[in-house]
């Protein structure tokens, strides 16, 4: 249906006077209309400042996320290589989300026991991981070495000790006091190893040196050379990747190749390891497992070659004859170099026990910490804290929402209560026609899915027993026939659906019934009636056609409609000559039938045939609940009556399922909805009582 | 209908289907179940399945059509937009009945305004009386009995007004037999003429008045049907009846009271969402998928092409998982999950879940509280079947709280010792009511209205 604007006039509203006074009850009630919308701005208010306040309060300002380097357990050692299957699931653990929390909770106690935090940072950094703030702070592995992301991590370090934080960033394993266990442990084995190198060193110096232009080597003592060359590049090998990850470091020009099965099997190895770090540049993880299994391989190769270098030793002095000294330049150079690495790598891990140094890159896990994002410049913590701010926020929100809902319910002139109408307008409530639902209007065919056919499709439905109501307070009037107008308080109240229901039930009921359009400008009901005629009412208004010439029946009951021609409207007043003959042709039509309806504009609206409802003799007012004005309703009482006709009640259209009229039955429907309740049979249903509920 | 043997007569006035069953008076116990005898009142129609009538008149060339054959007609029917009357049993539950019986029906149903729903109702009722009349005398086991209590079973909306509607409707079911005896014998085989039938409604009353003793709630009655394989003294049950135009929950309870007294108590509770609106949230999908019908004009031309036949429609549907249909030379294909995705049919399942969950939850709170051993859950009426109701009453018994739910099962082990199980099993949960409403006791049918 097309929809059509009409204009009102101010003093319309503004002559409204004499309304009922509004209670307290009223007012609560009508707060509570507004309690949905009043319920939106709390939550959206509660979300928009909380929001704000975290802008306003960077207390971190990147987001911590930690993960770890994979394990370096096969690095320098001589057990079985890990499995890639092995590999992969510890990588894949220790960049779980759960590692990753256990990191945190880490972070938040590290220096607890060591006193490295600021007193109360430790509390402060754990409040505000459990509140989220630590969202802000984000650190991220990403060094292709332990050593590279401890690097990164000591910048991270120094951005929170210019917080005045003094974080301190060390690896997590679960245990109180690692720290100084871990110091203590990396300390001794420094000073072990360091006390072994003397030793060795000092062996060295006592042993006798071997004479001048000693024999050539012999065959045996070649390939002793050759392994032992290999065991030196295999251990340069080791020292590389474990100290500096710098593959590039460990090309030894085919000294892999030369050196028989296992320097192939290690140079296999090495290429893949460096096909592996082209090909997948950026991604941590393929890198760091071709590293393992460099590493694994190197390590098995270095220990072959141990066992390798002592039998061809012990075969080449067989050969060369009986010599007690073998070669103790190459043997404590080898137990030298090998203890050298692993000072190095007992001093890494002292370093980073102390958080001074390099992490250790011992064989046990090391964490690998960057920063990817640092603070935001010049952002200083808000001194509220969150613990304050969330309820000050809540609270916030839930006043602006009542003050909300109390405002509108102060400025709500709409209509919120059934006792108020009748007051308001000097007639009683008809009835109460409820709110047609989707679902019900889509059990119509779909050409008829309009509240008007409600009535006609279902007449147990409660808009059928509404109408019934309707009617019988019109036939309780003492007039015959009667000539009703129906009418809205504003549009879209419903006063066309109700005029035409109302017609065909009347004409259900037996009664002969003439439906006029008077909604000359809009023709709404001979649209929702699909009409299609060749003369509208409106030329009644001059006189040259009879009534009964334009007459069209229903097709749905014996109801005959005076329609109008949709889009068709007259400009201009109406002149007193035209109203005279519209009145004529009415009161003659009026005298064949039991009862006329003329669905009309409101007397308040700017419509120029809002006359036409001084035709009739009775009037019904249509107001919409929660939508039609008080005030507007006032003055249409007042209009109408001022035209001459009497009002003889209001329907009250788009009622919520909760309100009832207090003389009204109860229906099927509201019966139905009763509350559940056991009850003995007789009790519920017998002749004493017999209301179910 | 008189004579011997004196006969208890249900009228289940289903709203699409009436169904009718009879019990002999005079037995008592056991006996009085094994003859139960759901009445072949469809098989006198002509319908085609033997104890179903459709609940339909049809108006057309000043004349009346009557069950199977008005749903031929209306099928048939190339007149724009006319209708079968339908749903009797909704109209009865208007708020004010007495208002809505002298109001006539819409020119679609009744072209020339000659009827009024009373007079429709009357000379449907006097139709169905005709056909158990038929029925009754046929009955091999009934063998010469006669109707002397008549029952008729109800949606459970109970209002201020719901006495007064028990009165209207043995005024109905009055003037119903005196049309019937004012009409010739079969008149239904011919289509009635305007005439002959204003002239029947013009007839007087019989001398010989039935015996309406009550209305029955349609779950009290369908609980009665379960009530003979019930042994203990103490039981709880559930019934849940998905009617086409309503779905009543029922729930029934006896236990020993402070003072060791056997006491019932029940709860009722009736929506009017049931079959009916399955069958518009499927035309629905129809409409929908068939894209080539554009304007509002042409849906509703095909609304009322598959209207008539909607029902079987669901039926296969539900059966099949998809249905294909043909209509105008247009072919639309349409599976269950369509109808499933729509808005109106999870509507629909949603009401009466939330509903039924409700009833379930009350019953087993208070059968925990008189110590009960379990409840047992009965689901009647057309519905019953449907795939959502069997996953419903599933989840009903796998609940934890209050006493354990048992599904009872589609027809109560008594049947199995009737005469008429074979033909009735596997339509029990369409008779449970009409069946149910005739073998009540006393003691439930208190919980009817209007008890004579």
């Amino acid at each position: 249906m097309r929809k059509v604007r009409t204009s009102w006039s101010a003093g319309d509203v503004l002559q409204s006077s004499g309304e009922p006074r509004r209670s307290l009850a009223d007012f609560g009630r009508r707060t509570l209309r507004h309690a949905p919308v009043a319920v939106l701005i709390f939550v959206l208010a509660a979300v928009g400042l909380l929001g704000a306040s975290r802008l306003l309060s960077p207390f971190y300002e990147s987001t911590v996320r930690f993960a770890l380097t994979p394990p370096l357990a096969a690095v320098g050692q001589t057990g079985p290589p890990l499995s890639s299957a092995r590999v992969d699931a510890e990588v894949a653990a220790l960049n779980s989300d759960a590692f990753t929390q256990m990191l945190i909770g880490e972070l938040g106690r590290a220096g607890g026991p060591s006193g490295a935090l600021a007193d109360g940072s430790t509390e402060r950094l754990v409040q505000a991981r459990r509140e989220g703030e630590l969202r802000q702070v984000r650190l991220t592995a990403r060094g292709d070495t332990a050593s590279e992301a401890f690097e990164t991590a000591k910048v991270a370090v120094e951005l929170y000790r210019s917080r005045q934080l003094e974080l301190f960033v060390e690896p997590g394993d679960g245990r109180e006091n690692a720290t100084a266990a871990r110091l203590a442990e990396a300390r001794a084995a420094l000073v072990d190893l360091e006390t072994e190198r003397e030793a060795v060193l000092a062996s060295d110096r006592a042993r006798p040196r071997a004479p001048r232009g000693a024999p050539i080597p012999s065959a045996g003592q070649r390939e002793l050379d050759t392994a032992t060359r290999l065991l030196a590049a295999t251990r340069t090998l080791l020292e590389s990747e474990v100290l500096s990850g710098d593959i590039a470091r460990v090309r030894t020009s085919g000294v892999f190749e030369e050196a028989g099965p296992l320097g192939q099997r290690l140079a296999v190895e090495v290429a893949a390891r460096e096909q592996a770090e082209a090909a997948t540049a950026g991604d941590v993880d393929a890198r760091e497992r071709s590293k393992y299994r460099v590493l694994t391989a190197a390590s098995a190769v270095a220990a072959e070659l141990d066992a390798s270098v002592a039998r061809l030793r012990a075969e080449t002095s067989l050969a060369d004859g009986p010599s007690p000294e073998p070669a103790p330049v190459i043997a404590s150079g080898a137990r030298l170099q090998s203890l050298d690495v692993r000072i190095a790598i007992a001093r890494e891990a002292l370093d980073g026990a102390m958080g001074a140094g390099r992490i250790d890159a011992e064989p046990r896990r090391s964490l690998g910490v960057s920063l990817v994002s640092g603070p935001s410049p010049g952002a200083t913590p808000l001194p509220m804290r969150s613990v304050l701010i969330v309820p000050g926020v809540i609270a916030l929100a839930l006043a602006l929402a009542i003050a909300y809902a109390a405002t509108m319910a102060a400025i709500d002139d709409r209509i919120g209560d059934v006792r108020d109408v009748a007051a308001l307008i000097g007639a009683p409530v008809l009835a109460l026609t409820p709110r047609i639902a989707g679902r019900d209007l889509r059990r119509l065919p779909p050409e008829e899915r309009h509240p008007a056919n409600v009535a006609t499709e279902n007449p147990a439905s409660p808009f059928a027993n509404a109408l019934r109501d309707i009617l019988s307070s019109i036939r309780s009037q003492d007039s015959s026939p009667v000539t009703l107008a129906i009418t809205g308080a504003q549009p879209g109240d419903g006063a066309t659906t109700i005029a035409l229901a109302l017609s065909r039930m009347a004409a259900s009921e037996g009664l002969r019934v003439l439906l006029i359009d008077g909604d000359v400008e809009s023709a709404g009901l001979t649209r929702i009636m699909d009409l299609e005629p060749e003369v509208g009412v409106d030329v009644l208004l001059d006189g040259g056609h009879r009534w009964a010439d334009l007459i069209v029946q229903d097709d749905v009951t014996s109801v005959h409609v005076l329609p109008a021609m949709p889009g068709k409207a007259r400009t201009g007043g109406l002149s007193l000559a035209q109203l005279t003959a519209f009145r004529a042709a009415v009161t003659e039509a009026s005298r064949m039938y039991d009862i006329t309806v003329i669905d009309c504009q409101s007397p308040c609206s700017r419509s120029r045939f809002r006359s036409l409802l001084r035709n009739s003799d009775l009037a019904i007012v249509v107001a919409s609940y929660g939508l039609t004005r008080r005030s507007l309703l006032g003055a249409v009482g007042r209009r109408i009556e001022q035209g001459g006709s009497r009002v003889i009640g209001v329907v009250l259209n788009l009622a919520p399922r909760a309100a009832r009229l207090a003389s009204a039955p109860r229906t099927p429907r509201s019966a139905s909805r009763a509350p559940l309740t056991f009850a003995p049979p007789a009790q519920a249903h017998g002749a004493a009582r017999p209301s179910l509920h | 209908m008189s004579g011997p043997g004196g006969w208890i007569v249900a009228v289940d006035f289903g709203t699409a289907f009436s169904k009718a069953a009879a019990v002999p008076r005079s037995a008592t116990g056991p006996d009085a179940i094994l003859r139960a005898r759901p009445l072949r009142v469809g098989q006198v129609a002509g319908a085609s399945r033997p104890h179903f009538v459709p609940s339909a008149l049809y108006l057309a060339d000043r004349s009346i059509h009557f069950g199977p054959d008005a749903l031929d007609r209306v099928q048939r029917s190339t007149v724009g937009k006319r209708e079968a009357l339908q749903s009797f049993k909704l109209l009865l539950g208007t708020n004010d009945l007495e208002a809505f019986l002298p109001t006539r029906p819409s020119r679609r149903i009744d072209p020339e305004g000659v009827f009024s729903y009373r007079d429709l109702i009357v000379l449907y009722l006097a139709y169905f009386l005709a056909l158990i009349d038929h029925a009754f005398r046929e009955d091999i086991v009934i063998d010469g009995g006669s109707a002397e209590v008549w029952r008729y079973t109800r949606p459970g909306w109970f209002t201020d007004r719901t006495q007064n509607d028990h009165a209207l409707t043995v005024d109905l079911f009055e003037r119903a037999e005196a049309v019937r005896l004012a009409l010739p014998d079969k008149f239904w085989l011919s289509p009635l003429s305007y005439e002959a039938a204003q002239t029947a409604l013009l007839a007087p009353s019989s001398a010989e008045r039935l015996n309406i003793e009550a209305g029955v709630f349609e779950a009290s009655a369908a609980a009665a049907a379960y009530l003979p394989d019930v042994v203990d003294k103490a039981w709880s049950m559930i019934v849940v009846d998905m009617g086409a135009g309503t779905t009543d929950f029922g729930s029934y309870m006896r236990f020993p009271d402070a003072c060791g007294e056997s006491k019932l108590v029940s709860l009722d509770h009736t929506i009017a969402v049931a079959g009916d609106d399955i069958d518009r949230s499927l035309l629905n999908v129809i409409i929908k998928k068939a894209k080539s019908f554009q304007t509002s004009r042409e849906r509703g031309g095909l609304w009322r092409h598959l209207l008539p036949s909607i029902r079987a429609r669901k039926e296969e549907i539900f059966a099949r998982g998809h249905l294909d249909i043909e209509f105008f030379g247009y072919r639309v294909n349409c599976s269950v999950r369509d109808l499933q995705r729509s808005r109106d049919y999870r509507a629909i399942v949603r009401l009466i879940r939330k509903d039924f969950a409700a009833v379930v939850s009350r019953t087993a709170r208070n059968a925990k509280q008189h110590n009960l051993a379990e409840t047992i859950v009965v689901a009647t009426g057309g519905g019953a079947e449907l795939p959502f109701m069997s996953d419903m009453l599933r989840r009903a018994t796998a609940r934890r709280s209050g006493v354990p739910v048992r599904l009872a099962p589609s027809a109560p082990r008594w049947i199995a010792q009737s005469d008429f199980r074979e033909e009735v099993s596997p339509i029990f949960h369409q008779l449970a009511i009409a069946i149910g409403g005739a073998m009540a006791p006393r003691e439930l049918l208190i919980r009817s209205v209007g008890v004579a």
